[in-house]
C-alpha cells in the first residue's frame, strides 16, 4: 500500500505530516483529505474561529511530489439563501 | 509464539504494590501465577473485540492500547497502558470481549488462564481488592475521555493527552514529567483524540506557536507546563494517585 503525507497551508504557516500513513489506492487518499479538511474545519467553526476557504491540504507520495491539493472551499458546501418554505 | 523463559509478573506486582502492601503469601502467589509468555510485534491484536475470552493478559513489556471498531474499519483507541499495567483484569469475569487490545511497540504478555486469576482472588482477598481498584481506575480514565473526547475542543484534547502522557510516563521512571519520548504515532494519537490526524499535527502545530510545547522527532518538551495543564483543565485526580482505601480492620 503507497504511504502519503498530508501537509497543511494555514493561518499557522504550512505544517509538515513526517510520519505519513498507508492507503489503498489515491481514491482512499482523497477520502481521508476531506474528512480531514471537514474535522479542521468544523473544529474551528465550534472554537468561533474564522475560516479561510482559501487555504488547503496537500498530500505528497512517498518521493516527495505533491499529487493532489484539496482547498477547504472545496471540502464544505457553503449556502446563503433564505429557507424555501 | 510461546517463549520457554520465565514469566515476570515483578512489574505487574510493584504497580499492585505501589497502591497497597500486599503479604509475602499473596506476593508469592502473584508471581507464581502459571503463565504463558508471548511476544507480539508491533500493530498486534492481544485481545479481539468481540471474541469469547479464556485468558487474562498481563504487559510485562511493551505499550498497548484498548480500542473499538467503527463498522467503516475506523478505530477509537479508549485508553493506553504501559509496562506492567494489569490490562486485562477484567476477561477473568467477562467472558466475552468488548474491546480489542492492541500492541503498539514489540511487546510481551503473560497470558494466565482465567480461572486461575479468579482463584487468586478467591485465596486472597486483599489481592482482589487490588484487583478491583486496578478495574476502577481503568473505568476512571474511561470517564475522563469521555469528557475529553466529548466535550474538549481539538487543542484541549491534544494537550491533555500529551500531559497524560507525561504523568503515566513520570510514574513509571520514564519521564520527569516534563520531557518525554511520544510512544505512539500521530495517526494513533489522533485514534484516541477522535480527530483526523491532520487534526492532531495541526494542534500540535498551534502548541508550538504558543510556546506550549517543543518537540524534535518524537521528543515532547512540555514549556509552559503550569499554562498547558490550565488550558486542558487537567487535574490528575482520575488516576487514583492517592490509592485505593484500606479496609479498618486490614488483611493479616
Amino acid at each position: 500500500m503507497p504511504r502519503y503525507f498530508f501537509d497543511l497551508c494555514n493561518g499557522n504557516g504550512w505544517m509538515t505530516d513526517e510520519e505519513g500513513a498507508l492507503y489503498a489506492d489515491p481514491k482512499a487518499m482523497e477520502g481521508e483529505a476531506l474528512i480531514s479538511a471537514r474535522s479542521i474545519i468544523a473544529g474551528d467553526i465550534l472554537e468561533g474561529a474564522s475560516i479561510n476557504l482559501g487555504h488547503f491540504l496537500a498530500v505528497r507520495d512517498d518521493t516527495g511530489e505533491e499529487i493532489y491539493r484539496l482547498h477547504f472551499r472545496d471540502a464544505v458546501t457553503v449556502q446563503d439563501f433564505p429557507p424555501a418554505f | 509464539m510461546p517463549e520457554a523463559s520465565k514469566s515476570d509478573f515483578s512489574r505487574s506486582l510493584a504497580k499492585l504494590m505501589s497502591r497497597a502492601p500486599l503479604s509475602d503469601a499473596a506476593q508469592k502467589a502473584f508471581l507464581g501465577l502459571k503463565a504463558n509468555r508471548v511476544s507480539f510485534a508491533i500493530y498486534r491484536d492481544i485481545v479481539r473485540e468481540g471474541e469469547p475470552t479464556s485468558r487474562c493478559c498481563f504487559v510485562e513489556k511493551g505499550l498497548v492500547s484498548r480500542y473499538k471498531t467503527l463498522r467503516n474499519g475506523g478505530r477509537q483507541i479508549v485508553s493506553f497502558h504501559l509496562d506492567g499495567d494489569l490490562i486485562d483484569l477484567q476477561s477473568s469475569l467477562l467472558k466475552v470481549a468488548d474491546h480489542g487490545i492492541r500492541t503498539h511497540t514489540p511487546s510481551v504478555v503473560l497470558t494466565v488462564s482465567c480461572n486461575d486469576v479468579l482463584q487468586l482472588a478467591a485465596d486472597f482477598p486483599e489481592l482482589a481488592l487490588a484487583f478491583w481498584f486496578e478495574t476502577l481506575v481503568d473505568g476512571a480514565i474511561f470517564r475522563e475521555w469521555t469528557l475529553n473526547v466529548g466535550r474538549r475542543s481539538a487543542r484541549e484534547r491534544t494537550s491533555h493527552l500529551l500531559l497524560e502522557f507525561a504523568y503515566r510516563l513520570k510514574a513509571i521512571g520514564l519521564s520527569d514529567g516534563r520531557e518525554f519520548v511520544l510512544p505512539v504515532t500521530l495517526a494513533d494519537f489522533a485514534d484516541a483524540v477522535g480527530l483526523s490526524t491532520v487534526h492532531v499535527n495541526r494542534s500540535f502545530q498551534a502548541l508550538r506557536a504558543d510556546a506550549l510545547i517543543r518537540t524534535f522527532n518524537k521528543t515532547i518538551v512540555i514549556e509552559d507546563p503550569d499554562r498547558l495543564i490550565r488550558e486542558a483543565d487537567f487535574r490528575a485526580d482520575y488516576l487514583h494517585p492517592e490509592g485505593p482505601r484500606s479496609p479498618t480492620s486490614g488483611f493479616y
